[in-house]
């Protein structure tokens, strides 16, 4: 709901020219070089032979299966076999503006008449190309209704914007959240401060995370005087924008590329930093759902990050992981199940956890150190009885069957399972600017 | 105008129309000015803003320097003043060059890393005048004291000794200099006696008596933290290697110094309030926003939140971009701010903000509505949307046509020297757009046929803007990176014009911050001396100002900086004043009709 929300509000425009801004670069880039090499090598052709094979190919099976730059060429290779086929030529355009590629898309559809209007009159608005995008927008569509009224403000037409809001109100309903902030904006451009102020109340109430009604409001307070508190939340939305422009950036990776474990993996991490927890988790089991072997530790590790310290429920976190190790064999898995055992009160099944890991891990000084913390911890909640012997060696723990006490996967480097506990991805190259 | 004249530009004008500017040019105005030959005195090509560099001897290139690894302060491109430095009463030219790793700033380590030894220094040209009708240079590099070896980036004029001559800042990626002048465009180095130590690499600055005690101090606007070691490789792969985001580095401080008056300066950030203001600055403007007689700070950041330094008067300044409106642009969002012109651009006498930004990002134009508030008007102005096709850095606030508004012209050119490969549509290389006020703050693209700056794409950075040619009316220099400059020959004008020289106190060659209110033809006009604004660039001092039909300025006040206000009454147009400080004529110079001196 938060994210239908957010995304259909009135600050669309500029939700989208920021991922412009943001993705532009870096998609086309990656684009390209998906379309150059990636999907050419998973089609066993070079660059040369792309286009012909693409043509050949079901665009649709491509987009299903997650490959949506290869489906964009397909279907841009059958279009230039079929030019006349207007249902065709309607499709690839929705397809482009589907991956955000808004400039194509209105180069796409320019031949089309008026069965592409509606996708011509969100690209305008898109690209802030307001005047035209007017005559285009439905008025009576529950997404265009609020992008003519963003447009009619942008351009200073207030009166017009006065009057849309009704009807907006009629398709979107009188309390819509995104409705709401626009006839904030609107109080506001109109001078009237004293009233955007309650509008963008009631928006933050229902979306708190809302930055159009964050911003508004923290406006519109210091006009009307309330000037600490106005500060307090532009503060509160300076601080917010940059995950929610991560979380735009990251949506935009996941259409060009929805079955990227990672990309989910991403999003889950930011909606944790914004509180949706709900969210993230569904993004962390579905990263799971996508993840081979090779992706899998450091998504589950977030994932049980999210389970005992926002749910807290450690048990769920261990099952996790422990369920997570029976499919991979990760050291990182092991070990962060046992600092979680440890910090539950289950010393003595860190110590197990940890004297298997160490054992076949016994140059890792990490797993060594907390091994001894563990047995600490152990000792100090169950003094021994007189006559019990210590606490057993490493070398005196029989190994562990799996999924109870996982130990270390073969071959992983020194230090690499305490190490990388922290479950994060690796430090990637430097992605392009913007 | 001749009637083939006539045609020509008709069918220029079609032509432009037919090939679908990104925005509409404006072309109805039936007060727009005439074409006029590129070069006088040939006809072979048609432009209101010919490029006259290669006429008037401006042989500059400037290098970056660069390799192919992408090191970023490549790809940021340098500056350009424009001021009379040999004090001859002719703007002379001085261009920032970059290219050089002065081996003083940079271990030979790191000059091989980044494999730069080019030798380039500035070049400064002086005004050799218009001899023949024909604009001038006169290369003066050598044994000008400017020509020694760094990385230039930003530039900064100012008499900051109080001589009557104008002294020289150059902010550089490395150590930033310090030269005085001896009024003759000679320079000495006095960066080790300045106490100026700015951050490593500072993009420009802005001269201006922060603390009213009548001598110019010094805003210096830092950019990244980024040595030479710390450089990184960027791009989606091997094959495809771009200049990588600022968000690797940190930004570093900006600095206030503060002059005692001889051109020794202390570092007075932490006394002005001034810490915390850490951001990746590329540019600064200085005008009195709030109009309480002093001057304010404007400093655009890249990819985070800009700055809005209120000054009390005494030199303590207050971020107030925030609660104004002017730290984000009107959606809340923080923008990649390159270049700012700060001036009066919808003509109700108080200074609005006009900011050049990243491509697919809008320019933003923030309006002044009093009290120190701000609204984002980009879209519903004009101004802003055409930005969204190019990325902008250098730009001006100027009346173009004399007719009494302030238009604005924007230098642009991508970053990324192979965007061409990442983004569909987009080029390294980019026209410059000229948006044309209608008066009431209401823009218009002016169409390519103007002249080749608007037509002919090159990568623009700084800009400068001085009346090269003594016709009255405001020329423009753009500096390109990599590339010659474009000098361009201002044959826009029709208008009336008053020009003013306003000197400053105490012998000080400028009044930074003087505030003109001039009434002609019943509108009333406000320009302020406002020191720094577009990229890395500094603006010829003189006032041009246009008047359109009004053939007297009725009333004309100064405000001078910490000295009060004078008034002068039923002025003749088209006359240069030069004006003392307090307000007293010290010569007046009538200026030729426009079509005459074409």
């Amino acid at each position: 709901m938060r994210r239908s929300e957010s995304a259909t509000h009135g600050s669309l425009a500029g939700s989208a020219r920021h991922l412009l801004r943001l993705g532009v670069a870096l998609a086309s880039l990656a684009a390209a070089v998906a379309s150059q090499a990636g999907v050419a090598s998973q089609a066993g052709v070079g660059p040369a032979g792309l286009a012909q094979d693409a043509g050949k190919t079901d665009a649709e099976a491509l987009w299903d299966s997650g490959q949506r730059q290869a489906a964009l060429s397909a279907l841009e290779a059958q279009l230039a076999l079929n030019p006349t086929d207007n249902a065709l030529r309607l499709h690839l355009a929705q397809r482009q503006s589907d991956v955000g590629r808004w400039e194509a898309a209105l180069a796409t559809a320019a031949s089309l008449g008026p069965q592409a209007d509606h996708l011509r009159g969100t690209a305008l608005y898109i690209l802030t190309r307001f005047d035209e995008s007017l005559g285009l927008l439905d008025p009576a569509d529950p997404g265009q209704c609020l992008m003519r009224l963003d447009s009619l403000l942008a351009l200073d037409r207030l009166d017009e914007a006065d009057a849309a809001l009704a009807p907006a109100a009629a398709v979107r309903g009188q309390d819509d959240v995104a409705l709401t902030v626009l006839r904030g904006r609107l109080h506001a451009a109109h001078g009237r401060f004293a009233e955007a102020v309650p509008e963008f109340r009631a928006a933050l109430a229902r979306d708190p995370c809302d930055r159009a009604a964050l911003f508004g409001l923290g406006q519109a307070l210091i006009r009307t005087g309330e000037r600490s508190e106005g500060l307090a939340l532009l503060e509160r939305h300076r601080a917010l924008l940059p995950l929610l422009d991560r979380h735009d950036f990251a949506l935009q990776a996941l259409d060009l590329d929805p079955l990227h474990a990672d990309h989910h993996a991403q999003l889950g991490d930011i909606e944790r930093e914004l509180q949706w927890i709900d969210s993230a988790e569904q993004r962390y089991r579905r990263a799971e759902d996508l993840a081979g072997p090779d992706e899998l530790a450091p998504i589950v590790l977030r994932h049980a990050r999210l389970l005992d310290e926002d749910r807290h429920t450690p048990e769920a976190a261990l099952a996790l992981l422990d369920a997570a190790f029976a499919r991979v064999p990760d050291p990182r898995l092991a070990v962060r199940a046992a600092d979680l055992a440890l910090r539950s009160g289950r010393a003595a099944d860190a110590v197990q956890r940890l004297t298997a890991l160490a054992r076949s891990r016994p140059e890792d000084g990490q797993i060594q150190q907390r091994l001894a913390a563990a047995r600490a911890a152990a000792a100090a909640a169950a003094p021994p009885e007189p006559g019990t012997p210590p606490a057993p060696t490493p070398d005196a723990v029989p190994g562990t069957a799996p999924g109870t006490a996982p130990g270390a996967a073969p071959g992983a480097a020194p230090g690499a399972a305490a190490g990388a506990a922290e479950g994060t991805t690796p430090a990637g190259v430097p992605r392009g600017r913007r | 105008m001749s009637a083939a004249r006539t045609c020509c530009l008709a069918g220029l004008l079609a032509y432009t129309a037919a090939c679908g500017d990104a925005a509409t040019p404006d072309t109805s105005s039936p007060a727009r000015p005439e074409a006029a030959t590129a070069s006088r005195g040939s006809t072979d090509a048609v432009a209101l803003l010919p490029d006259v560099a290669a006429e008037a001897h401006v042989d500059f290139v400037h290098t970056h320097g660069g390799t192919g690894a992408k090191f970023l302060f490549e790809t940021m491109g340098s500056g350009v003043a424009a001021a009379d430095f040999d004090g001859d009463g002719l703007p002379d030219l001085l261009f920032v060059q970059s290219g050089t790793l002065p081996p003083d700033d940079f271990s030979a380590a790191d000059c091989a890393l980044a494999g730069h030894a080019t030798g380039t220094t500035a070049r400064l040209y002086l005004n050799a005048g218009t001899a023949g009708g024909e604009l001038r240079f006169r290369d003066a590099t050598a044994g000008s004291g400017l020509d020694v070896a760094l990385y230039g980036q930003g530039v900064a004029v100012g008499d900051v000794d109080g001589d009557g001559d104008r002294d020289v800042y150059l902010g550089c990626y490395g150590r930033s200099h310090l030269f005085l002048n001896d009024g003759h465009g000679r320079f000495t180095d006095t960066t080790a006696q300045s106490g100026i130590v700015d951050p490593p690499w500072t993009t420009g600055g802005a001269f201006f008596d922060a603390d009213g005690d009548g001598d110019l101090d010094l805003y210096s606007v830092a950019y990244l933290d980024m040595p030479i070691a710390s450089h990184v490789v960027c791009g989606p792969s091997k094959d495809i290697r771009t200049y990588c985001h600022v968000d690797l580095w940190p930004g570093l401080d900006d600095h206030l110094w503060i002059n005692d008056g001889t051109g020794h300066f202390t570092d007075g950030s932490a006394a002005a309030g001034l810490p915390g203001t850490t951001g990746k600055g590329l540019a600064v403007a200085a005008e009195d926003l709030d109009d309480d007689g002093d001057l304010d700070l404007f400093v655009a950041n890249d990819s985070q939140a800009n700055l809005l330094l209120r000054n009390d008067g005494s030199g303590r300044f207050t971020n107030r971009a925030r609660e104004s409106g002017t730290d984000l642009n009107g959606e809340g969002r923080s923008e990649a701010c390159m270049g700012v012109a700060a001036a009066d651009l919808d003509g109700d006498g108080d200074g609005d903000i006009y900011v050049v930004n990243f491509q697919q990002e809008r320019n933003t134009l923030y309006r002044n509505e009093g009290g120190l508030f701000f609204t984002d008007v980009a879209v519903s102005s004009g101004a802003g949307v055409p930005g969204m096709q190019s990325l902008g850095f250098g730009v001006a606030a100027l009346d173009i046509e004399n007719d009494g508004d302030l238009d604005l012209y924007v230098a642009n050119g991508h970053i990324f020297d192979n965007v061409e490969e990442a983004e569909h549509g987009a080029t390294w290389k980019q026209v410059d757009q000229l948006y044309l006020n209608d008066g009431r703050g209401h823009f218009k693209l002016a169409p390519g046929s103007w002249g080749p700056s608007l037509s002919e794409p090159r990568v623009g950075r700084g800009l400068a803007t001085a009346d090269f040619d003594r016709d009255g009316d405001l020329d423009l220099v753009v500096s390109n990176s990599n590339d010659r400059p474009w000098v361009l020959r201002n044959d826009a004008a029709t208008g009336h014009r008053i020009v003013l020289r306003l000197r400053g106190p105490s012998g000080r060659a400028d009044a930074e911050g003087a505030v003109v209110r001039l009434t002609a033809g019943g509108r009333e006009l406000v320009r302020t001396i406002s020191p720094g604004g577009s990229y890395a660039s500094h603006m010829d001092t003189e006032l041009v100002i246009g008047l359109g039909d009004a053939k007297t300025v009725d009333r004309l006040s100064i405000r001078w900086p910490g000295a009060g206000t004078s008034e002068l009454l039923s002025l003749d147009a088209d006359c240069r004043y030069d004006i003392a400080f307090g307000g007293e004529i010290v010569s007046k110079t009538t200026l030729p009709a426009l079509a005459e001196a074409r």
